[in-house]
């Protein structure tokens, strides 16, 4: 299962709001960050196929999503707002759509199921109006998985739910992804979210792919990352030597390095002139800068 | 269906409301103020009481003017109260479900623009006829019996079954169908706010007009079969009906659905 983002150019009413984009998204988890107003949701309208390009095409096993009803069975889409049916009860509004998805067989089992896994099993006989902005993200959640997707389009599931019920969810959909073969499609700004579950990371901004590749190779594609180095001596002429800059940080020296064979050689050199290396860490956030960087 | 189902016990309340509105109104205004009616009214009045009501000619008096008037014209009344409401329901049903994301999730499902005009339809046609049932069963009823029960009605002419029956509802439905179509193709028009009643817009305003002009052709010509005025709005309803399921689907644009 694949999802081929290809050079969709998208927006309302005239305004382009994503500007020739291509994107691969395959099975596990694939990240899309990017700062506010980047275009990750219109991204998501147009890969559920809610949105058409004005120019481009989203392929899902090769067959254009847009208009396809019947590949749209395969997706599972949880937008940014709920889409709940404020006048009906949980229940109501579950079994509604489940309807259009024509499931029928082993339904309550499978409403119950999701209603444990996200605890919200006493709220089924509740109104959706009376339930709070987490409450009803968490319900969204269950009648976005009711239909066993093989693409999960998640926009911002996280928002607005508690640290525990955050944590429930990335767990499911680790779970998920890896054991179904399942493509997941997962925006977030949550920056310690997306290295919890990222696979893959694409990132958007002003309506632009700006990177897709591995965590790893996104750190790299910026240009860097900076480690701390804590060390018995001074470390100062061995790095200066190298070619490296290097900044006091209370107990540390942090050097801004592109791969681990360089965090390996200078580790090395250190060494070998007889200064012992204590410890080798990462440090600030490095998503953040990125977030910063591509702003 | 199930949306109608958790409406319905508002929507009788407020239909039922208004239906009693009608009859007070018209008995206040007719008691206290029966000079408020023209010559032309007068004689409209007197014209449609023997049609409609089977009365005698010359036996509707000034003091009861005002509930004739209620029974005579409550069908009309009935049909611009409910053309009202249903198109004040389908407006609100519009915007919460564009402003919950209802259409993104139903866009994103195996379901096709069509299907959610065809379902926006549905519940408009039940909507409206389930107001104008009720709010004409309201007003006509207690106003028939009222008539009744002061000796001025003798049966029930078959000009007033064809008008409650055939030309109410076929005045409602274009009502109803024109408010949605005008909901879908520029909901921006639900935002703009008449002031001619709490909670209208210019869209109900609007979708007022097929059930005004029959209104004020049958006052101005009582003669007229209301069957003949019923047919050429039922026809009104068929094209509407045409326009929202095969064209409006191809020109609709997904960005009118969303938020």
């Amino acid at each position: 299962m694949m999802i081929e983002v290809r050079g969709v150019t998208a927006g309302y009413r005239g305004k382009v709001v994503l500007r020739d984009v291509n994107l691969m998204f395959h099975e596990g988890i694939n990240i899309v960050l990017g700062p506010n107003g980047a275009g990750k949701t219109t991204l998501f309208r147009v890969c559920s196929g809610v949105l058409k390009p004005y120019k481009g095409a989203v392929l899902i096993n090769g067959r254009d999503v847009y208009g396809d009803v019947g590949l749209k069975r395969l997706i599972g889409y949880l937008p940014h707002r709920d889409g709940l049916i404020s006048e009906l009860t949980v229940r109501d509004n579950l079994i509604f759509y489940a309807n259009i998805y024509n499931i029928s067989e082993k339904l309550n089992a499978r409403i119950l199921e999701l209603a444990k896994i996200f605890n919200v099993e006493s709220l089924l006989n509740t109104r959706v109006a009376q339930l709070s902005h987490g409450q009803r993200r968490r319900i969204a959640l269950v009648r976005t998985l009711l239909h066993d997707p093989k693409v999960l389009l998640l926009d911002e599931p996280s928002n607005g739910l508690d640290p525990l019920a955050a944590r429930s969810l990335r767990s499911f959909v680790k779970n998920l992804a890896r054991r179904r073969n399942v493509v997941v499609v997962y925006s977030t700004h949550n920056l310690y979210e997306a290295l919890e579950l990222a696979d893959r990371i694409a990132v958007i901004s002003y309506g632009k792919a700006v990177f897709q590749g591995s965590l790893e190779e996104l750190k790299h594609f910026l240009g860097g990352v900076k480690i701390g180095l804590r060390v018995r001596g001074n470390p100062l002429p061995v790095l200066s030597s190298m070619g490296y800059q290097a900044v006091r940080d209370g107990n540390m020296w942090v050097v801004e390095v592109k791969s681990e064979d360089e965090i390996s050689r200078i580790v090395e050199e250190l060494t070998k002139n007889n200064i012992a290396v204590i410890e080798v860490k990462e440090v600030g956030n490095p998503l953040e800068e990125i977030l910063e960087r591509v702003r | 269906m199930v949306r109608l189902r958790t409406s319905i016990r508002s929507t009788v309340v407020y239909s039922v409301a208004y239906g009693v509105g009608i009859i007070a109104l018209s008995v206040i205004v007719g008691v206290l103020y029966p000079g408020i009616y023209t010559p032309m009214t007068r004689h409209a009045l007197e014209v449609l009481a023997v049609r409609m009501l089977g009365a005698h000619e010359g036996t509707v008096s000034e003091s009861i003017l005002g509930v004739v008037a209620a029974a005579v014209y409550s069908p009309f009344l009935a049909a611009l109260i409910a053309a009202f409401v249903a198109s004040g329901a389908i407006s609100s049903l519009f915007t919460e479900d564009r402003g919950e994301g209802v259409f993104e999730v139903l866009l994103a499902a195996p379901v096709t623009k069509r299907d959610i005009v065809l379902s926006l339809l549905v519940y408009t046609l039940l909507v409206s006829l389930l107001v104008e049932a009720v709010v004409m069963a309201t007003a006509s009823g207690v106003s028939l019996l009222s008539l009744y029960f002061l000796g001025y009605l003798r049966s029930l002419g078959s000009y007033y079954i064809k008008l409650s029956v055939l030309l109410v509802p076929s005045l409602t439905l274009p009502a109803a169908l024109i408010s949605l179509l005008l909901t879908i193709v520029a909901p921006s028009l639900g935002s703009v706010r008449t002031g001619l009643a709490p909670g209208q817009n210019v869209l109900a305003t609007i979708s007022l007009l097929p059930a005004l002009v029959p209104f004020l052709v049958l006052n101005i010509n009582p003669r007229i079969d209301p069957s003949e005025l019923a047919f050429y709005t039922f026809i009104l309803s068929v094209i509407i009906t045409f326009i929202l399921l095969l064209f409006l689907p191809r020109v609709l644009k997904e960005e009118t659905l969303l938020r």
